[in-house]
């Protein structure tokens, strides 16, 4: 809560890796960032600190992707959402890219192609 | 479970305990109305737990059943719901959609309440998910479906048969086999398609089997094809137990060697045939190993040599040749390794077991095997005695016509047709003073005289034509020196059986001594009449002193005119008279005396007509005083008279003389028929006639007493009417007739002259008469030759026609000899050696070859074929010129038609043999391919010459070579009979096959094992399902686990990308870093990417067998994966179009992988503009792809197309385009499966999809089949 003006996101990734590498890259790039491992906690924030946009992964324990998704868009449903998965395809998937404020991308992606997604929901909102 | 439901029915609802149970139980319960739709009043909370439902979804929510159930099985629920108003409780299994979208199969346990007045009141149902024991009967049914393929498929028979024989189950192979349908086996037992013959084996061996005891577990049995015809399958049974070791049913596998069991009863067949012929042959034949031992020899060869086989067998070949050189000149000739085939027969002499020598005919060849080598030398014998000793009679019988038509001391000449002498003899010769050779083919007109020729040509032509028998004439020739020669010719023709004139003989006698004689007669005679006719009287009278004084003139008329004038003058005064003479002073005292004189002869020289004879005869004259007053008298001139009768005389005597010294008898007869003379001659023959023929005696006489002394047979008994047929001939004397004499012959040839004398000339003929007496008897001697031998003959002219037949040829041919005789050799040869016939004919009568051999056919009266060892040999004439062909046939057609017999049934076991499908194969001793078959040579991808260059263990897979040569020895041993086995083989190109190979000991001649007979069927196609079906299994498992692995492997590589992404973000930003740091995090940034296709490509390999096929909408697909690429292309400045019509069809198929396709072909499309920038192609020329959809429902299919412009492809790349691996992108760009599997995804969803170069790029064409009628009424599963 350091500057309200910073674009707050929120990042649900089961890897820590990945999860300190966005956080890394997007604190960087002026964002700030909270970091949560899976779905159930992902909404806990967001119920907690709602963010400006998300960042999620779809597989993972304790409440998946989708089911974050469909809470927060329940919540909010002109939140930007970009999902990363490693899964080519999946069933929801249609549903979502009928959503403007949805992006998928598909593992393994770069931070530019993260980075200009998100930028452009961010701009559509 | 059950006893479970059964106590909750019986409850009024469900207690509390039992709903603990399923809130946390296997199995949802639920109650729901009797309505339909099924209404839900009630359902377990764990049915969340089960399908992803709260149970407040579902309740009193009509439309969910329907909602949820499977589209396939929705009609299957509704008739279940129907079916449970008539019974109180059903069982259904369905699919139902998880709330997480996907199915789960479920049992559903139904059990309608009733009220107690029996209304409905509700439905009580247990859903129990058993989609895992679903999916373990999938696996099953896979597996089943796999054996049941396998079982389908193969394409050796197999059979299930039940313990009481009844067929189970049968293959196609095994139908095909049997012929029969699978219905109409599946109502049969197995023993009513096995032969009769087989059922008491068949039956035990059942029993046996089924019992546990082994037994054969292969064996060849005979079955009855549906349409009646024997198979016969190599059968290997095995039985089939259940897990308790019960034994359910038996499995036959059954190989059709129908084929192999007929090559081997044909090989049978053959040898007994062989064994027959070689039995029945009446021609000796006789076996000898190389060394001419003797090691078989056949019944006719004993018969003929008087052995038995004993004596014979083991015995070196000398023992039956004439003599030890005839045997080793044979050896040299033919018996031996190089010795080429001449199988034209040759005579030798032979020795019987009695010492006998017999000519043979023999045909000697070499019997030689595959390679050439030769094995054994057969001979085939025939004993030509009787055909020789009738050949020798002929030659006899024409040696001695030749030798007494030679010798002949009368000339003697033999005349063809065309009128050349073909032959003429010494006595002739001498005649005419040429030599033989001057004559031989010029024509008797050549030496005849002039004069006579034409009656000559007029008599021969008479008998040629056969007017006459024969004629007799005299003809004149010219000898040498240029003098005439006379003779009487004798002229008759020698006929042949039809009574065709063949040639003339003619004989001739030199007649010249004769005709002359009968000329010096006939002169004589003419002399005589002249004299007798001469009248010349002159009137004289002369004075008182004899002086003339009266002269009639026409004595003086031819005088000349000057000539002196007798008046006045006395008969001595007169010019010319030598008044000198004796004569004179004797007349004139005559004279003086007054008297008489009567013919006193005088001569006076009279000028210019030399010396004339008068004879003067004169009385005195007195007048009436009796006063003398002179002679009157006339004068002859005798001159004429004088010379006639001197030359009269003179001929007289030389006719006399030419009388004596012809050669034949002469005798005169008066006009009176009183005798006159004969010559010596005459009398030298008939010495008792000598004190009759005294000239006066009557011809009768004469005639007469010779008959009754019994001179001439002929009048024997008939006297008086044979004298009187002399008599007549004795006047009217025509033609010559011929009398036979004591014993002897005369040719008699009157002539009656002008004063009706009769000269006749009696010719001895009777050596004439021996000859021809000798040629008849030669040309009987000929006749029965030819007409007697066994061996068809038959003579044919230069015309082609057949002149004289024997009986043996006719009886052969089943004709007459008189039908035979207006046929030519062409007419009774098989059609097919008529040519071969013409052009042998030809041959010999054209002389180019004295004799020809061969074996041809005839045809018989009744139409069959007869076949002939024919030998035609050359007749010629004296002259060296073809005149005829003699023919001898001899009947082959037994030997004939058992040659033909072998010969086909070999060809028959041949193309069994080489056009059998299955491959075959004899390997010798030695493991030599010495025999393969086609299909042998096709399977293993040789040329019959290479393979039979190798041995067994070139073709053998070096893994199976230690078995085979196992079975090789146990077969060699004789320890079995036969084997069968799955081997490897080796191809030419190093693969390997697969084969159902069945092998035999392969005996040869002698029983001895030679070798192994092997049948070889390809089932390498078999083998390559069997581990394609493996290889697929192992696939589909690696596909599962590739999907998995994916998804793991695309988190840690995120991570290296956004890591390696962030590093080059700072150095942009201003991180001070080395250049080479830099470079290397953007080649860890570009090897995520790479990675990332692949696991991509494994993820959709994983998914192939994952879903079922459905339909669905091809544009929704495309514009799928167009999202997920567009942001990659925008950054590219890559623009895409989509074009698609409104409606269009579905397809059927999986959307993801249609995507990925989709995908694939834009990320190809993609790098290839980026490839093209590169190389230069500029920014502004390129950076367009484009898709469209076309949905022409006229068509069955929808197509797809997809260019772009990223530049052309080669044709050799085009060309492997869809191979798997093959890639035109750089290392690390792509592997080369996208293609591949994109190919692989259309294909199975009935597409295609190919490729083709556009003016700056690449069109890809998608078509894909639409269901025919169904696109529009086909609900959406996923709506």
């Amino acid at each position: 809560m350091t500057k309200p003006q910073k674009t707050h996101l929120l990042i649900v990734d089961d890897e820590p890796e990945m999860r300190e590498e966005l956080f890394s890259f997007f604190t960087d790039e002026g964002f700030r960032v909270t970091t949560v491992s899976t779905g159930e906690e992902g909404i806990e924030a967001y119920l907690a600190d709602p963010a400006d946009a998300v960042i999620t992964d779809i597989r993972m324990p304790r409440g998946d992707g989708h089911e974050l998704i469909e809470r927060l868009q329940a919540e909010k449903p002109d939140l930007p959402i970009l999902i990363l998965t490693g899964q080519g395809s999946f069933k929801q998937r249609d549903t979502y890219l009928g959503k403007s404020l949805i992006t998928v991308l598909k593992k393994p992606t770069g931070l530019r192609e993260i980075s200009s997604a998100l930028d452009r929901m961010l701009q559509r909102r | 479970m059950v006893a479970q439901r059964e106590k909750i029915t019986s409850t009024e609802g469900p207690s509390g305990n039992l709903l603990q149970f399923f809130e946390h139980g296997p199995t949802v319960m639920y109650l729901a109305e009797s309505s339909d739709p099924v209404r839900f009043r009630f359902v377990s909370a764990n049915v969340e737990s089960h399908f992803g439902y709260k149970p407040e979804e579902i309740v009193g929510d009509a439309g969910f059943r329907l909602a949820t159930v499977h589209p396939e099985d929705k009609s299957n629920l509704l008739n279940g719901i129907d079916a449970l108003t008539k019974a109180r409780s059903l069982s259904q299994t369905y699919r139902i959609r998880h709330k997480d979208g996907t199915y789960r199969w479920v049992q559903d346990d139904l059990v309608l309440l009733r009220g107690r007045n029996g209304e409905k009141v509700e439905i009580l149902g247990y859903l129990t998910d058993i989609t895992a024991q679903k999916q373990g009967e999938e696996v099953l049914r896979e597996s089943e479906q796999q054996f049941r393929n396998t079982f389908n498929r193969a394409t050796i028979g197999m059979i299930i048969v039940g313990l009481g024989g009844q067929f189970q189950r049968v293959n196609q192979a095994f139908r095909e086999f049997v012929g029969y349908s699978e219905k109409e086996l599946l109502e049969k037992t197995i023993q009513d398609i096995t032969h009769p013959d087989g059922w008491g084996a068949t039956n035990n061996d059942r029993a046996r089997l089924i019992s546990g005891d082994d037994g054969n577990p292969t064996l060849e049995k005979k079955y009855i094809h549906k349409e009646g015809h024997e198979i016969w399958g190599l059968t290997s049974r095995s039985v089939i137990k259940d897990s308790l070791g019960n034994t359910l049913h038996t499995l036959g596998q059954i190989v059709d060697i129908t084929d192999k069991k007929k090559a081997s009863e044909e090989l049978n067949r053959q040898k007994t045939l062989f064994e027959g012929i070689f039995r029945d042959v009446p021609d000796g034949m006789v076996l000898a190993d190389t060394n001419r031992s003797i090691i078989m020899c056949n019944p006719a060869l004993e018969r003929i040599l008087g052995y038995g086989s004993e004596e014979l067998l083991g015995k070196q070949a000398s023992i039956i040749y004439a003599s030890r050189e005839e045997y080793e000149r044979q050896g040299r000739v033919r018996f031996n390794f190089n010795a080429k085939e001449k199988p034209e027969p040759y005579e030798v002499n032979y020795r019987r077991k009695n010492g006998e020598v017999f000519p043979g005919e023999t045909v000697g060849t070499s019997i030689r095997d595959s390679q050439g080598n030769t094995l054994a030398f057969l001979g085939v014998i025939r004993d030509v005695t009787e055909r020789n000793k009738a050949d020798a009679a002929l030659r006899e019988s024409e040696e001695r016509f030749r030798r007494s038509f030679e010798d002949a001391r009368v000339g003697m000449a033999l005349v063809d047709l065309e009128g050349r002498y073909l032959r003429v003899n010494r006595a002739l010769t001498r005649m005419f003073g040429y030599a033989k050779r001057e004559m031989v083919g010029k024509r008797p007109a050549d030496f005849i005289h002039p004069d006579d020729r034409a009656k000559n040509e007029r008599l021969r032509d008479q008998v040629t034509s056969g007017e006459k028998r024969s004629f007799t004439n005299e003809n004149r020739y010219l000898h040498k020196k240029g003098h005439v020669i006379w003779t009487e010719i004798n002229v008759s023709a020698i006929r042949n059986r039809r009574g065709e004139v063949l040639y003339t003989v003619g004989q001739l006698q030199d007649i010249t001594k004769r005709r002359k004689a009968e000329d010096a007669l006939r002169q004589s005679e003419k002399r005589l009449k002249d004299f007798a006719s001469l009248e010349a009287d002159r009137f004289w009278e002369t004075d008182e002193h004899h002086r003339f004084t009266y002269l009639s003139t026409n004595v003086e008329k031819n005088l000349p005119p000057s000539f002196d004038d007798p008046i006045g003058k006395t008969r001595w005064e007169r010019v010319g008279i030598d008044s000198s003479d004796e004569i004179w002073p004797r007349h004139r005292r005559d004279l003086e005396m007054r008297r008489p004189f009567r013919n006193f002869r005088y001569t006076q020289i009279i000028p210019s007509r030399g010396i004339r004879h008068f004879k003067t005869s004169g009385k005195p004259l007195f007048d009436e005083k009796g006063k003398f007053k002179g002679y009157r008298g006339t004068t002859h001139d005798e001159t004429e008279a004088m010379e006639a009768k001197e030359r009269a005389v003179d001929l007289q005597s030389r006719f006399h003389v030419a009388m004596e010294n012809i050669s034949e008898g002469f005798v005169l007869y008066d006009a009176d028929d009183r005798f006159v003379a004969c010559n010596s001659d005459f009398l030298e023959t008939r010495p008792d006639l000598a004190k009759m023929l005294v000239p006066g005696v009557p011809y009768e006489d004469v005639i007469r007493q010779q008959a009754e002394f019994g001179h001439f047979p002929e009048a024997e008994g008939r006297l008086d009417e044979w004298v009187a047929g002399q008599i007549e001939k004795h006047h009217n004397p025509s033609s010559a007739y011929e009398i036979l004499r004591d014993g002897r012959w005369y040719r008699v040839r009157k002539q009656k002259l002008a004063d009706g004398s009769v000269i006749s000339f009696h010719l001895e003929i009777t050596e004439i008469k021996q000859r021809e007496e000798e040629l008849r008897e030669s040309e009987e001697k000929f006749r029965s030759a030819f007409e007697k031998t066994a061996i068809g003959m038959a003579l044919f002219d230069t015309d082609g026609r057949l002149s004289l037949v024997n009986e043996a040829f006719a009886k052969l041919l089943g004709y007459s000899i008189s039908e035979l005789l207006s046929k030519s050799p062409a007419e009774i040869s098989h059609p097919e050696d008529r040519e071969k016939t013409a052009r042998m004919s030809s041959l010999i009568l054209s002389g180019k070859s004295d004799s020809e051999h061969t074996e041809k056919r005839y045809i018989h009266k009744n139409g069959s074929e007869v076949w002939a060892m024919t030998s035609i040999a050359l007749v010629r004439n004296a002259l060296g010129e073809p005149a005829s062909a003699v023919v001898q046939i001899q009947d082959i057609t037994a030997r004939k038609k058992a040659e033909q017999a072998l010969k086909e049934s070999e060809e028959r076991f041949r193309s069994l043999f080489e056009k059998s499908a299955i491959g075959m194969v004899l390997a010798g001793r030695d493991a030599r391919l010495s025999l393969v078959n086609n299909a042998l040579c096709d399977f293993l991808g040789y040329s019959k010459e290479e393979l039979e260059r190798r041995t067994l263990w070139d073709i053998t897979h070096p893994d199976d070579k230690k078995e085979t040569l196992r079975h090789r020895e146990r077969l060699l041993k004789g320890i079995t009979d036969s084997h069968h086995w799955e081997k490897r083989y080796i191809h030419k190109d190093g693969r390997t096959l697969w084969g159902h190979s069945s092998t035999t000991l392969f005996r040869d001649a002698e029983g001895q094992p030679a070798g192994v007979a092997g049948v070889v069927q390809d089932i390498t196609g078999v083998k390559e399902t069997q581990r394609e079906l493996v290889q697929a299994s192992k696939l589909a498992t690696l596909g599962g686990m590739a999907a998995g692995i994916a998804h793991e492997l695309n988190q840690p590589l995120q991570i290296i990308r956004i890591a390696a992404d962030h590093c080059l973000i700072k150095v942009e930003k201003g991180l001070e870093v080395d250049e080479a740091i830099t470079s290397r995090l953007e080649r860890i940034a570009g090897q995520t990417s790479r990675m990332s296709q692949i696991i991509d490509h494994m993820q959709v390999f994983g998914r192939v067998d994952s879903s079922e096929s459905e339909p669905f909408d091809l544009v929704e697909s495309i514009n799928g994966a167009v999202k997920l690429i567009i942001n990659e292309l925008n950054l590219a400045d890559i623009k895409i179009s989509t074009m698609s019509p409104q409606t269009c069809r579905q397809v059927i198929g999986h959307s993801v992988q249609f995507e990925q396709v989709i995908l694939n072909l834009l990320t190809n499309a993609r790098d290839a503009i980026a490839s093209k920038r590169q190389s230069g192609g500029g920014r502004n020329n390129t950076g367009h792809i484009e898709i469209s959809v076309e949905d022409d429902r006229d068509l069955d299919c929808v197509r797809i197309l997809v260019s772009d412009d990223g530049g052309t492809i080669s044709n050799t790349v085009m060309e492997r385009l869809f191979d798997p691996f093959f890639t035109t992108k750089d290392t690390g760009k792509g592997m080369g499966l996208g293609l591949s599997i994109s190919y692989g995804i259309i294909d199975a969803m009935g597409g295609k999809i190919i490729a083709a170069n556009t003016a700056n790029g690449v069109k890809f064409s998608i078509s894909l089949p639409v269901p025919s009628a169904r696109s529009s009424s086909f609900p959406s599963i996923m709506g």
